[in-house]
This record gives structure tokens, sequence and C-alpha cells, in this order.
């Protein structure tokens, strides 16, 4: 996993649990002498581990946790790469941009960034079909990042996760139904 | 909250600032870098495209240069076996005449003496004796110049487009002989002397090999001519050590300066006037000899000659590195 994300998992609890509650989670999950850098990579359990620990800390579900953090990363990512965001036209673009736009500016700045598989197909005006993949089974954390694009453009947004790799199936399916008109 | 955690945090907050700058500073340079590195990639593809197109052109136009002395080849024989035949057309009526007399004979339309009465008739008339002596000479003529033409048109043919236009086990002597023939006609103001050591065979691919000779060959050839009254003689000495072809050609031309020697290889350098050299021969045989993993060496004196020495190494098995 990227560090980027470890940092904007950093940013969220030192918010949210304070400096100290930062430092007793990566005493429990991570190396003595880590620094979390955005283009480095590090262990995938660390993130694992510390989700847990703030789902613990927080008396919240994993997913949950995972749909806060992503709703919470959006935010991150959108003030460190505004220009990538500006460059949609709204929501949907940006769902729809996700596979062709974002993971190609993502491939530019970190080697070997190990992506997820996504491929969002419009079905209809206020509906995309996403279709999720990846080895980490990070599809909560892949809703709050959708959480965190509408709530950017302003919109309400209603997603149905209707097949998930946790329960089975080879890949996630999550039903994206948005507000139109307000994007 | 103490003071103590107040200004942790604010020094904290600051250091976490100063590691955002730095990280954005990081990541813009990372993205510059791998847009000129895309950027880079694209040309050099297109170079290598290009280059590619470059090579099609010389073979082209060397292709020009050598029709004219293939035209005139192909003439000679051309021009005996049109008379030969013209000549197999004027017997023809006497051929079908004597034909047609045996066929009425068989078929019992005409008697014996009926026969007779009709062939000495005919041989009155076209002096079968002739015909007879004239018509084996004719046909052996015949054959031989077409055998001639179709030899010429085979050279043109693998000059072009060998059958092994790729990569495959190959004696290079066999595209030293291919350009000898195809260059027979511009070639012959000089005396050309090629050594027969036996070669083993390599992992080449000969359509390039031929570029090499034909350009080596009419570059000793464009410098015996620059010399006047003096024999141009060129040695072709083909020969191999363990690891090594090695091709040299030489030549008791014109030689070359420093500057000529250092500009050889370089695209477009030509020493020849306008018009008459593309100035591409030399930076194909370079080109060449690198996707052959080869080397070149130069000895050249002014007003004495020159030495082409080229150093192939002996490949026995496909080598995927090699990319002809």
């Amino acid at each position: 996993m990227k560090g980027v994300i470890f940092r904007g998992l950093e940013a969220l609890v030192i918010e949210k649990c304070g400096m100290a509650a930062w430092d007793d989670l990566l005493e429990k999950n991570a190396p003595s002498d880590r620094i979390y850098i955005s283009a480095e990579s590090y262990p995938d359990e660390e993130i694992v581990g510390l989700a847990q620990d703030v789902a613990d800390a927080l008396s919240m579900s994993m997913p949950d946790v995972l749909k806060a953090f992503g709703e919470y990363l959006f935010g991150h990512l959108r003030g460190r790469h505004p220009t990538i965001v500006e460059n949609f036209n709204g929501f949907a673009d940006l769902i729809m941009g996700i596979d062709k736009v974002i993971h190609v500016e993502v491939a530019k700045l970190y080697q070997e960034p190990n992506l997820p598989e996504i491929k969002a197909e419009l079905i209809e005006d206020g509906f995309i079909l996403m279709h999720y993949y990846s080895k980490r089974q990070l599809c909560m954390c892949a809703e709050g990042l959708i959480f965190g694009a509408a709530s950017h453009y302003g919109i309400e947004v209603a997603l149905n996760h209707v097949e998930c790799m946790h329960n089975g199936f080879d890949k996630c399916v999550i039903e994206v139904k948005y507000e139109i008109g307000n994007e | 909250m103490s003071e103590d955690t107040h200004n942790y945090k604010k020094a904290y907050l600051r250091e976490k600032a100063a590691r955002d700058e730095l990280e954005m500073l990081l990541e813009d340079k990372t993205r510059a870098l791998f847009c000129a590195n895309q950027d880079l990639e694209e040309k050099l593809n297109m170079l290598k495209n290009q280059q590619v197109t470059l090579m099609q052109s010389e073979k082209m136009a060397t292709l020009g240069t050598l029709s004219a002395g293939v035209a005139h080849e192909i003439n000679n024989p051309l021009a005996y076996v049109t008379s030969n035949l013209e000549s197999i057309k004027f017997f023809k009526p006497t051929l079908i005449a004597l034909m047609t007399v045996a066929k009425q004979y068989i078929n019992k339309s005409i008697s014996a003496a009926e026969m007779e009465t009709l062939l000495i008739k005919l041989d009155k008339e076209s002096d079968i004796d002739f015909i007879l002596d004239d018509l084996d000479e004719l046909l052996n003529d015949t054959h031989e110049g077409l055998q001639r033409i179709a030899a010429i048109v085979n050279n043109l043919l693998n000059f072009a487009r060998p059958k092994n236009n790729s990569m495959a086990m190959a004696n290079i002597r066999e595209s030293l002989e291919g350009a000898i023939k195809l260059l027979a006609n511009q070639l012959k103001t000089c005396n050309i002397t090629c050594s027969d050591d036996e070669l083993p065979l390599s992992y080449c691919n000969l359509s390039a090999i031929n570029q090499i000779f034909v350009n080596l060959l009419l570059n000793a050839k464009y410098a015996c001519d620059l010399v006047q009254d003096q024999q141009g003689e060129i040695l072709v000495n083909l020969f191999s050590d363990e690891k090594n072809i090695y091709i040299e050609v030489s030549d008791n031309g014109c030689g070359m300066d420093e500057k000529t020697v250092n500009h050889i290889f370089e695209p477009f350098y030509t020493t020849k006037p306008v018009g008459e050299g593309t100035g591409m021969g030399m930076a194909i045989v370079y080109n060449v000899l690198k996707e052959h993993k080869g080397s070149i060496e130069i000895e050249s004196e002014l007003n004495k000659g020159t030495l082409m020495r080229c150093i192939l190494p002996i490949i026995t098995l496909p080598d995927s590195s090699l990319a002809c």
C-alpha cells in the first residue's frame, strides 16, 4: 500500500483522536522507526491493523471505518492534487474517469501503485454500475471515496453493493445512484 | 491542552506541512519526469520507425543504381533470345508443313510416292538441311540466354527480398557472391579479387548483409574511379577465426582524409557531388553491423587507398537481442 494512503489515515486519526492516539496505533501496528512517505510502499498488513484499531477505538465496524476513511481520503487527495479533480465536469465524469484518468495520473507519480481494477458503466443518467477488483478487498474504502466525491460536488448518492468479494464473489459490483442536475 | 502539548502539536503541524510541501515538490518533479520520459519514448519510437523507412529508401535507391547495370546485363541475352526466336518463327511454316505431310501419310490420305514428292518440294523451297543445322544452336542459345536473365533477376530478387529476409543460419559468402554478380556491370572498370576461405555459418540477416557488400564495393569502385591512369584494384577478403567473421574490402583508390573518416558513418554525409550519393551508405553499413553486434575498422591513406574491415561475431544460436 502506498504511503499516501497511510498519510491520509494519519491525518484523519490526528484530526479525530489526537496525536497520542496515532502514536499508540503506530507503536502497535508498525515498526518503531516507521515514517510514512507518500511515494513509498508499505506492507498491507499495517493499514489493515491500523484501520482495525481505529474501528475498535471509535467503536465502529471495520467497513464503517473504511467508508469514513475513504470519504476523508477523497478530501485529502483532492487537497494534494486539486488540478486532477478540477479537470472533471462533475461527479459522473469523475467516477467514469477513475480508470482512464485518475489511475493514469497516479501511475505517473508512483512506481507499481498496485491500483484496484475499476470499470464504471454509465447505465443511464443518475445510475453508474461499478465493477471493483483488488486483492486487498478494500471495496468499503472505494465506497467511502465515492461518498467523498459526491460530497465534494454537493450531491446525494446512494450505493448498493450488490456483489461483494467478501461474500465470495470474484469482484464487487456496486450500483451508484446519484442526484442529477446538481453536479 | 497543556502548553507543552500545544507547542508539540504546533511543531508537528509545521513539520507535517514541510513534509507535504516536499512531497508535492517530489510529485511535481516525478510527474514532469514521467511526462518527459513518455515524450522521449514516443520520439525514440518515431526515430526507430524513421530509421526503418530510411533503410528501405536507401535499399531502393541502391536498387535504382543497380537497375541501370542490371538492365544492361539483361539486354544482351535478351537481344539474341529475341533474334533466335525470330529465326525459329521463320522456320515455323516449314516445320508445320513437314508435320502435316507426316500426319497425312500416317492417316493414309496420301501415298508414299505423294509424300516423297511433297517432301522434295519442301526441301527445295526451305532448305531443310540448314534448318536442321541451325535449330539446335538456336534453341540452346535461347535456353542459355533465358537462364542468364533468370539468374540476373534472381540475384536482384535476392538483394531486394531474399528468401530468408530475417535472421537465419547462413553463409555470408553467398551475400558477397550475389553482390558481385549484381554489380558486375558497375564494377567492370576494376579488377576484383576475392579470397576463397571457408566460412562458418552464422545466425544473420543476409538481406542486411547484402547492403554491407553493395555499399563497400560501390564505395571502393568510386574511390578507384577517382584515380586516373591507374587500374582500380579491389580486394575482398573473407575469413574467420573462432569468434568472428571478418569482411575486408580494400582498394587502391583515392583514400580518405581524417575528416572524412571521422564523419563517414554520419547519415547524409557524402563526398560525392550533389545528386550522386545519398550519404546513407556507410550509415546503413554501421547500422547493420550494430544490429549484428559487429563493428567496423577503417584504415585509409590519401592517394593510397582504403581498407574497410567489418567484424561480425559468429552466432550459432538465435539471439533474441539481435533485432534485424
